[in-house]
């Protein structure tokens, strides 16, 4: 079963695959650059001396931001969620910035900050901040109150039920925050890089201004591959430390 | 002496009353069922005797302490759908009444495994609760109830999701483990042979607002064996508490 899914995943890539060399050739470079020039780019990209301290210098901006994000979150998220007072005061804020895109509060950012570190971190905080909350209103909401029940009849405190139901049933929700968190975080820095020139955004900038495709999308494919095998190692931590949610849900 | 004394217990529901002036007793050692049709009250009526739900007026007084509208001590429950924490294992589940209460790691250990042998489970005590079959999670279920070693035991349709072969097995088991260690039981049921076969009274109970229609001391000798199911004695008594019941729904 595992095997055949995997293959069909890999038909799936090949035939897009395809799709892009047969349009790449058609349209030419200049449009879009076949996947095997964008290979090729890829390449000599890792190669040049510009692209690791770009690299670098995004990822250690983005986790700062990312961890202020998960810090503030996960708790705000949770008291949210088992709070209808807390739930009150902030959850018409996180409905409301949760849809402005990074985009659009950047320019703001850059009159308050400048375009230093904390501009990047305060892009990425804002833009991912909602997300972890909600997601962990939403868990915090449907933990079961039937278990509650079951930790009220054996006559466990408010705090004990805080600590030995409801922080459990929330500890894999607090993963798939960092998960969908980490997608966010990462496109926010790099909108914001590309605001500022500065960074892999800036690579990519400097990519699309020199109009040609191979290095471009030699860059998009990385960034896919950083976002994918991050959210990846996250999941694979959650399956080994949650083994009994991972049976619940399928997933 | 162990004694239950509730007494004049009324709970309405947004104005519907579910109990009207409701009392019981039980003995030492005695085991009661609380047999009626789904959505009487009876369950309403074991909740409140745990202290989960509040009654509008009336007193529950457990070995001479009055314990009306507070849980914990001196009760053990078991629920419906066993209601496991999923990320507890069988034998972190059975201790978590005495980790609760405070007792050491190595002596709850200890004592969770004595009741996890009396359910049989002594090998799947470090399985994950979805890795054990319905029966299997309700048998945890009643040694976590056994586990704090309460003076009376509220069992609330605990066999009510089961198959007709696993519910009879566990019948047996709880038979069993009951003559070991005998306590005051609060069985609610909807089931007439569950009830014959397990009690040594049935309180009837009326559709909502539930009162009891009649009280019936079980006649069988103990230890109880499953051939007394066909015995005319019982057949008689079977047939007697179904009419009552079906008299009462159509009244």
């Amino acid at each position: 079963m595992r095997t055949r899914s995997l293959a069909v995943n890999a038909l799936g890539i090949l035939i897009v695959l395809a799709l892009w060399q047969v349009a790449g050739m058609r349209l030419g470079e200049a449009l879009v650059a076949t996947p095997v020039q964008a290979a090729v780019s890829l390449v000599a990209t890792l190669r040049e001396g510009a692209f690791w301290p770009a690299l670098w210098s995004m990822l250690w901006q983005m986790l700062i931001g990312y961890a202020a994000a998960l810090l503030v979150g996960i708790p705000l998220g949770i008291a949210m969620g088992r709070s209808n007072l807390v739930l009150a005061i902030v959850k018409p804020w996180a409905s409301l910035f949760i849809v402005v895109s990074a985009a659009a509060i950047v320019p703001l950012f850059i009159i308050l900050m400048g375009r230093g570190v904390l501009f990047c971190t305060s892009i990425v905080f804002v833009a991912t901040v909602w997300y972890v909350v909600l997601t962990m209103t939403e868990a915090a909401r449907g933990v079961s109150p039937r278990l509650l029940d079951v930790a009220r009849a054996f006559d466990a405190s408010g705090f004990q039920r805080f600590r030995m139901v409801i922080l459990p049933a929330l500890y894999p929700y607090v993963l798939i925050a960092a998960r969908i968190g980490l997608v966010h975080a990462l496109r926010a820095m790099v909108t914001a890089e590309m605001f500022i020139s500065a960074g892999f955004g800036g690579l990519l900038n400097d990519a699309g201004l020199d109009l040609s495709t191979a290095p471009l999308f030699a860059l998009i494919v990385m960034l896919m591959l950083i976002s994918i095998s991050a959210t990846g190692v996250l999941r694979w931590i959650g399956h080994r430390s949650a083994p009994w949610y991972r049976s619940q849900t399928g997933g | 002496m162990a004694h239950l004394t509730v007494s004049n217990i009324s709970k309405s529901f947004a104005g519907l009353p579910v109990l009207v002036d409701q009392s019981l007793e039980v003995r030492e050692g005695e085991f009661v069922a609380l047999l009626g049709p789904s959505g009487c009250g009876k369950s309403t009526l074991l909740q409140i005797i745990n202290g989960l739900v509040s009654a509008d007026s009336g007193r529950v007084v457990l070995d001479g302490k009055d314990i009306t509208g507070r849980t914990g001590s001196g009760r053990g429950m078991v629920f419906q759908g066993s209601d496991l924490f999923p990320w507890r294992t069988a034998l972190e589940n059975v201790a978590f009444g005495l980790e609760v209460m405070g007792v050491s790691k190595a002596e709850r250990t200890r004592r969770a495994m004595h009741y996890l042998h009396m359910v049989g489970l002594d090998g799947a005590a470090d399985k994950w609760p979805h890795q054990l079959s319905g029966g299997m999670q309700q048998r945890v279920g009643i040694a976590r109830a056994f586990c704090i070693q309460p003076s009376l035991l509220l069992m609330d349709e605990p066999f009510g999701a089961l198959d007709v072969q696993t519910r009879d097995i566990l019948q047996d088991e709880l038979v069993r483990i009951w003559e070991a260690e005998r306590k005051m039981v609060l069985f609610v049921t909807h089931g007439i042979e569950e009830a014959l076969y397990l009690a040594d009274r049935i309180l009837v109970f009326s559709k909502r607002p539930a009162h009891v229609l009649k009280e019936i001391t079980v006649p069988f000798e103990r230890p109880r064996r499953e051939d007394m199911k066909l015995a005319p004695e019982f057949l008689e008594l079977r047939r007697e508490i179904s009419d009552l019941l079906r008299h009462d729904i159509k009244a």
